[in-house]
C-alpha cells in the first residue's frame, strides 16, 4: 500500500512540473534556511555544560543602585568575595576568580625577548582552583598544580602553536609584557581549544599570585570596590542555590557594611548567575568576559525559519487544493474500487511527506554550499560537520516530516472529502476547499512579506544613521596604534614628534580608551559640602595633550591638559547636568572622591562637548579625562590618500623607536563601525530571508493564479466571444489577488510597527519611524505581486477564446 | 440479491427540490443481467448509484443479499461495496497516473491482498481481458475499446457478486461495443450478477430484463428469456 502511495505521487510530482517546481522550490528555501538557522542556534547553545556539574557552578554578578536604571550592572565583583563565600557557606564546595588582563593590558606576549610579541587577547589571571571548577582537556602538561606557583602560565594549543610552531613546550618560558614590566612566565600546561565551548574562551592563563595585579587581587580585602573580578563558585551536589542568593544580602552586609557606605554603595547586590545561562542569558549584565550571544537573537532567527518554512507550506496548501479538480477523478474512481478516507488521507500526506523529504536531501548539499557565506554573515565557524551530526539529522527530518504534515493534513482532508459521484459521471466543477480559506493564507504569506519588507527598510536605515550620526569626535582619517607597554610610556614623546615628521600627519596624541571601546573605569564622585556617600558614577578616560584637538572633540571651556597638570580633569557636559553645576561656574568646582579614608581632589579645567565615547545603544554618561602618561593607544589622525605610504611611514618609524611591542594598528572609523557589526548582520540576515520569503510568496501566487485561470477559462472565452478587451479580462483575473495584498497591508503595518517599535528601543539615539516607510513597502508588495499576476492573466487573457470553448 | 421496495431521492438546491426517484420498487436475483433504460434525467444514474453503494436514498427500503443497507454511513457502504460490487463506467474512469496492471490492482490493495496474490490474479484477469500485452501501459495509450476491457477486469477482479455497467459501451464504436458486451455476457453466465443502465436498445438485448423508467418511476418491465 505504502509502495502505491509512493509511486502514484512520484508519478503525480513529475507529471505537473510547474506545480512540483513551486512547491519544490520553497520547501527546499524553507528548509535550508530552516537547517542553517538550526545549526547556528544549536551552535549557540549548549556553552559550558561539558564541565563536570555544569549545574552546580555559578558566577556571582554585581549590582548597584536602585530602580530600572542601577549605577552599576556587571558581571564582576570585588575580589574578596568568591573567598568569603566558600569560607563562610558549606554548600559551596569550591571558588576560583579570574581577572582579564586587558584591563590592564599586559596581554603582550611573545616566545624570547629576541622574537616579536603579539598583543593576545582573553589572557586571565586565574585562582589555582581554576581547573578544578573549569574542566580542560590538556594536550601537555597537567591541571593539578598547574597555576599553584606565582609566574607559571597554561596555554591554548593554538597560541602555544602560536608562539613555538608544533614542538613541545611544558617546562619553557615566555616574556609576559614589555619593558621594566615584562615578566618570565614558566609553561605548566597546554590546553585544547578546539573542541571547549565555554563562554571563558580563553587563550592563556597566568597565575594569579604573579606580581602586579594578581597580588593585588589576591590581598584585597574591600567588599564594595574594584568590581573587575569574575567569581565563580561550585556548589556541592543538591545545594538549594535559591537558599544561597537569600543569604547573600546579609553576607555582603556582615563582611563589607563600612566599606559599602564608604563607597556610596549600600544598595549593592550580589547575584548567582548559573554559568551554563551566562552565553545566552546576559542581557543587560555589563563588563561580559568574551562575546556573549542573546537568547532573543535565537529566537529571532528561529521565528524567521519558521515563517519561511509557513509561507512554503502555504503555497503547497492552496496549490494543492487550487487544482482538486484535477484529482476529482483518481479519488473518485477509488473511492469507488474500496478506498476509505483514511487510505486517501494517507495517500495524499504520502505525497506531501515525499516532496518535503526529497526537498530535505536536496537541503543538506545546498547548505553545505552556502556554509562559507553563512560564516562571513554571522562571523561563525560552522563546517559540514555541524549538519552530520545525529542531533540535527534527527531535529532536520523531524522538521520536514511535521512541514510534510503540516502542508499535508489540509488537501488530504479537503481532496478525501470529494464525492465520488459528483466526479465520475460528468465534468462538474467541484468546489474543493474553502476559497476563502486559501484567501486567508495568501493575506497570512503577504502579511509575513510585507512586515519583513518594513524591517528590512528600518533596520538599514537605523545602520544607516549609526554610522552617519555625529558621534562628537572624528573617526574619519585616524588610525590607532596599540601601545600599552612601558617602553612606548618612556618613548612616547619621541615618537609622537618623529610621527610629526611624518608627510601627512596632522596630529598625534594618547589614551588609555580607544573611541570604539567602552570606558570601564569609573569613579564614585561628590561635590563638596555634599554627603560623601551620596555618589556619581563618573567614567574615567586617561588622555595625552592635544587629544581634543586629534578628535576634533569641542572643548567648550577651560583650557587642554598641560605637562603640569596632575589631578586637573575636564569633564563633559553630561557630568555638569549630572552633578548640576552651572556652566558659567564649572571652571571654579572642584569632585571629589574618598578612597580608603582619603579625600582627593579633582579639579574642574575644562568643559568638553557630550560624544559618544560608548555605542548610540546607550546614552552619553557623565565622564572625566584626566592626564595619563601610560596610554594604551596612540592615535594618529593624517591627511592623505595614501593609506599604504602612511601605514609604511608608521611602522619604520615605531621600529625605530620601539623594540619591545610590535606595531600594530586600526583604523578608527572601521572599529566604530564594527561596534555595530550585530545590527549590519541582523540587516543583512534579514535581507536575505526577506528576498525568499517574497520570492517564495509570488511563485506561490503565480501557482495560484495560473489554475485560477484554468477554472475560468471558459469565462474568459465566453466574456471574450462577447466583445471584453484583453484590460478587461486581465483586471477580472487580477483584481482578487491586488485586494488581498491590500487586506495583508493593512494588517501587517500594526504588526510591523510594534515589532520595530520595539527593537529601536534598544538604541538610545534611533531614527524615527517614518510612515514612508509602510508606504513604500506596501507599494512594493503590491507591485510584485502585480507583475507576478499579471504574467499568468496576460496570458490567458490573449488566448484565442475558441480554443477554451471547443475543449469544453 | 437486490430488493428495493419504495426507493426515493430527492435533490434539493435552495429554492427547487427535483424528485429523482419516486417510490421506485423492484427485485434483481443472483445471476440476473438486467438493463435499465429510460430518457436522460429519468433517474436511472441515480439509481445506480444507490444500488452501487456510493449514495443513500431519502426514503424507502433497499435491501442488498437480505440486509437492510439504507441508512447505512459512508464507512460501512464502502466496506460492503469493495467486497461485492464493481463498476463499469462509460468514461472507463481510469487513474491515467497508473498502469494497466496498478488500475486492475487497485481494488485488491484496498482489500488487503497480498502482493503475491495480487500479481497472479490480476495476470489471470488481464488475460482474460486479453489485455496482458499491455499491462505495463498508461491508460492514455491505450484506444477506447482497450481501456474499457481494462475498467472490466478492474471491476472483476476483486469477483464481485454485483457488476453495475453505467453506459459501457457509450463511448465505443460498435465493433470495440459488441466485445465489451461479450465480456459482460461471459461474466453473468459465469455466475454474476449485473445491473446496466443503457440507451441502447441493442446492448438492451443482451440482458435478461429490461427495467423502463421515466420521472423516477418504472415504466415498463419485459423480460427476455
Amino acid at each position: 500500500m505504502i509502495r502505491n502511495y509512493f509511486k502514484i505521487a512520484l508519478r503525480n510530482l513529475l507529471k505537473h512540473k510547474l506545480l512540483t517546481g513551486i512547491n519544490l522550490f520553497g520547501l527546499i528555501i524553507g528548509t535550508v534556511s530552516c537547517l542553517i538557522i538550526l545549526i547556528y542556534v544549536l551552535n549557540q547553545t549548549g556553552y559550558d555544560q561539558h564541565f563536570d556539574h555544569a549545574e552546580n557552578i555559578y558566577r556571582i554578578e554585581t549590582v548597584n543602585g536602585r530602580g530600572d536604571k542601577p549605577s552599576f550592572n556587571t558581571a564582576t565583583t570585588s575580589p574578596p568575595i568568591a573567598p568569603a563565600l566558600k569560607s563562610d557557606f558549606p554548600e559551596v564546595s569550591e571558588m576560583t576568580r579570574i581577572v582579564l588582563t586587558d584591563l590592564f593590558n599586559v596581554n603582550l606576549i611573545r616566545a624570547s625577548l629576541e622574537v616579536d610579541g603579539y598583543y593576545e587577547p582573553r589572557a586571565y589571571l586565574a585562582d589555582s582552583t581554576v581547573f578544578k571548577i573549569f574542566q580542560f582537556h590538556f594536550i601537555e602538561g597537567s591541571p593539578i598544580g598547574a597555576l599553584n606557583s606565582p609566574n607559571q602560565t597554561v596555554l591554548s594549543a593554538t597560541l602555544a602553536k602560536k608562539l613555538f610552531g608544533n614542538k613541545s613546550v611544558v617546562g619553557k618560558t615566555v616574556i609576559w609584557g614589555s619593558g621594566a614590566e615584562a615578566q618570565t612566565l614558566t609553561i605548566t600546561g597546554v590546553f585544547d581549544d578546539e573542541s571547549t565551548k565555554s563562554h571563558l574562551n580563553p587563550n592563556y592563563f597566568v597565575s594569579m599570585t604573579t606580581p602586579g595585579m594578581g597580588e593585588f587581587v589576591s590581598t584585597f580585602q574591600n567588599f564594595a570596590t574594584n568590581n573587575f573580578v569574575y567569581s565563580y563558585i561550585k556548589l556541592i551536589p543538591d545545594a538549594d542555590a535559591q537558599n544561597l542568593q537569600e543569604k547573600l544580602p546579609s553576607f555582603i552586609q556582615k563582611h563589607g557594611k563600612k566599606q559599602l557606605e564608604n563607597a556610596g554603595m549600600v544598595d549593592k547586590k550580589l547575584f548567582l548567575k548559573k554559568i551554563t545561562d551566562i552565553h545566552l542569558y546576559s542581557e543587560g549584565r555589563d563588563n561580559q568576559i568574551g562575546t556573549v550571544s542573546n537568547i532573543k537573537y535565537l529566537y529571532f532567527l528561529l521565528a524567521l525559519a519558521f515563517f519561511i518554512q509557513l509561507v512554503a507550506c502555504i503555497n503547497f496548501i492552496n496549490l494543492s487544493t487550487a487544482r482538486a479538480n484535477q484529482r476529482a477523478k483518481e479519488i473518485g474512481v477509488r473511492k469507488v474500487v474500496g478506498a476509505g478516507k483514511g487510505s486517501l488521507i494517507r495517500q495524499f500526506l504520502s505525497e506531501s511527506l515525499l516532496l518535503s523529504l526529497i526537498a530535505m536531501l536536496i537541503s543538506i548539499p545546498i547548505a553545505i554550499l552556502l556554509l562559507p557565506l553563512v560564516n562571513e554573515l554571522t562571523l561563525g565557524s560552522l563546517s559540514y560537520l555541524n549538519i552530520f551530526n545525529w542531533k540535527v539529522l534527527v531535529l532536520l527530518l523531524s522538521i520536514s516530516t511535521l512541514t510534510g504534515l503540516l502542508a499535508g493534513i489540509y488537501p488530504a482532508i479537503i481532496l478525501s472529502s470529494i464525492k465520488p459521484i459528483q466526479v465520475l459521471k460528468s465534468a462538474v466543477q467541484i468546489q474543493s476547499g474553502n476559497g476563502m480559506f486559501r484567501k486567508a493564507l495568501v493575506v497570512f504569506q503577504f502579511v509575513i512579506s510585507i512586515s519583513l519588507i518594513v524591517s528590512v527598510i528600518i533596520i538599514t536605515q537605523q545602520f544607516k544613521y549609526t554610522q552617519s550620526k555625529d558621534l562628537g569626535f572624528n573617526k574619519e582619517n585616524m588610525v590607532a596604534l596599540r601601545a600599552g607597554t612601558s617602553d612606548v610610556t618612556s618613548k612616547y614623546d619621541a615618537i609622537k614628534s618623529n610621527f610629526l615628521n611624518i608627510p601627512g600627519v596632522v596630529s598625534v596624541a594618547s589614551g588609555r580608551y580607544a573611541p570604539f571601546e567602552t570606558v570601564l573605569n569609573d569613579n564614585g564622585m561628590y561635590l563638596p559640602g555634599k554627603n560623601p556617600q551620596d555618589l556619581t558614577i563618573v567614567r574615567r578616560n586617561g588622555v595625552s595633550k592635544d587629544y581634543f584637538n586629534t578628535m576634533n572633540i569641542d572643548l567648550l571651556q577651560g583650557r587642554d591638559f598641560n605637562a603640569t597638570d596632575d589631578n586637573q580633569i575636564i569633564v563633559n557636559k553630561a557630568t555638569l547636568k549630572s552633578f548640576n553645576i552651572p556652566e558659567d561656574k564649572a571652571l571654579s568646582t572642584i569632585l571629589l572622591q574618598t578612597h580608603d579614608e582619603v579625600v582627593y581632589e579633582y579639579p574642574i579645567v575644562g568643559v568638553v562637548d557630550d560624544y559618544h565615547f560608548t555605542t548610540l545603544k546607550d546614552e552619553i554618561v557623565p565622564l572625566f579625562l584626566h592626564l595619563d602618561n601610560e596610554p594604551n593607544w596612540v592615535f594618529v589622525k593624517f591627511k592623505t590618500d595614501d593609506y599604504k605610504q602612511l601605514v609604511s611611514n608608521l611602522e619604520s618609524t615605531w621600529k625605530k623607536n620601539i623594540d619591545t611591542a610590535p606595531f600594530t594598528y586600526v583604523f578608527v572609523d572601521k572599529e566604530v563601525e564594527n561596534l555595530y557589526a550585530q545590527e549590519q548582520r541582523l540587516s543583512k540576515i534579514c535581507t536575505v530571508f526577506t528576498f525568499l520569503a517574497i520570492l517564495i510568496s509570488c511563485l506561490g501566487l503565480f501557482g495560484l493564479v495560473s489554475y485560477y485561470a484554468e477554472q475560468k477559462k471558459k469565462e474568459i472565452g465566453i466574456r471574450k466571444v462577447l466583445g471584453a478587451s484583453v484590460q478587461t479580462v486581465v483586471k477580472l483575473l487580477t483584481k482578487d489577488f491586488v485586494v488581498l495584498v491590500i487586506i495583508a497591508f493593512v494588517i501587517a503595518t500594526p504588526l510591523a510597527y510594534l515589532a520595530m517599535h520595539n527593537w529601536l528601543e534598544n538604541f538610545t539615539y534611533r531614527i524615527d519611524i517614518s510612515v514612508w516607510v509602510f508606504i513604500l513597502a506596501g507599494i512594493g508588495a503590491l507591485l510584485i505581486a502585480l507583475i507576478t499576476v499579471s504574467f499568468q492573466a496576460i496570458k490567458a487573457a490573449i488566448a484565442n477564446p475558441i480554443n477554451s470553448l471547443r475543449t469544453e | 440479491m437486490i430488493q428495493i421496495t419504495n426507493l426515493e431521492k430527492f435533490y434539493r438546491t435552495e429554492e427547487v427540490q427535483t424528485i429523482a426517484l419516486n417510490k421506485l420498487s423492484f427485485e434483481v436475483k443472483k445471476g440476473e443481467f438486467v438493463a435499465i433504460m429510460g430518457p436522460s434525467g429519468c433517474g436511472k444514474s441515480t439509481l445506480l448509484n444507490i444500488l452501487g453503494l456510493l449514495d443513500d436514498p431519502d426514503g424507502g427500503s433497499f435491501k442488498f443479499n437480505g440486509e437492510e443497507v439504507a441508512g447505512y454511513n459512508e464507512r460501512k457502504r464502502s466496506e460492503l461495496r469493495k467486497h461485492n460490487v464493481g463498476f463499469v463506467f462509460q468514461s472507463f474512469n481510469l487513474i491515467d497516473e497508473l498502469t494497466v496492471f496498478e488500475n486492475v490492482e487497485l481494488p485488491l490493495i484496498y482489500t488487503g491482498v497480498k502482493p503475491a496474490e495480487r500479481v497472479k490474479r490480476v495476470e489471470e484477469v488481464l488475460e482474460k481481458m486479453q489485455i496482458m500485452h499491455r499491462r505495463n501501459h498508461f491508460p492514455q495509450q491505450l484506444s477506447g475499446g482497450q481501456q474499457q476491457r481494462v475498467a472490466v477486469a478492474r471491476a472483476v477482479v476483486n469477483n464481485p457478486k454485483l457488476i453495475l455497467a453505467d453506459e459501457p459501451t457509450g463511448n465505443l464504436d460498435s465493433t470495440n461495443g459488441n466485445e465489451v458486451m461479450d465480456l459482460l455476457i461471459d461474466l453473468n453466465e459465469a455466475g454474476t450478477t449485473i445491473i446496466m443502465v443503457t440507451h441502447s436498445e441493442h446492448d438492451a438485448k443482451y440482458s435478461h430484463r429490461i427495467i423502463r423508467m421515466l420521472d423516477g418511476q418504472k415504466v415498463t418491465e419485459n423480460i427476455l428469456i
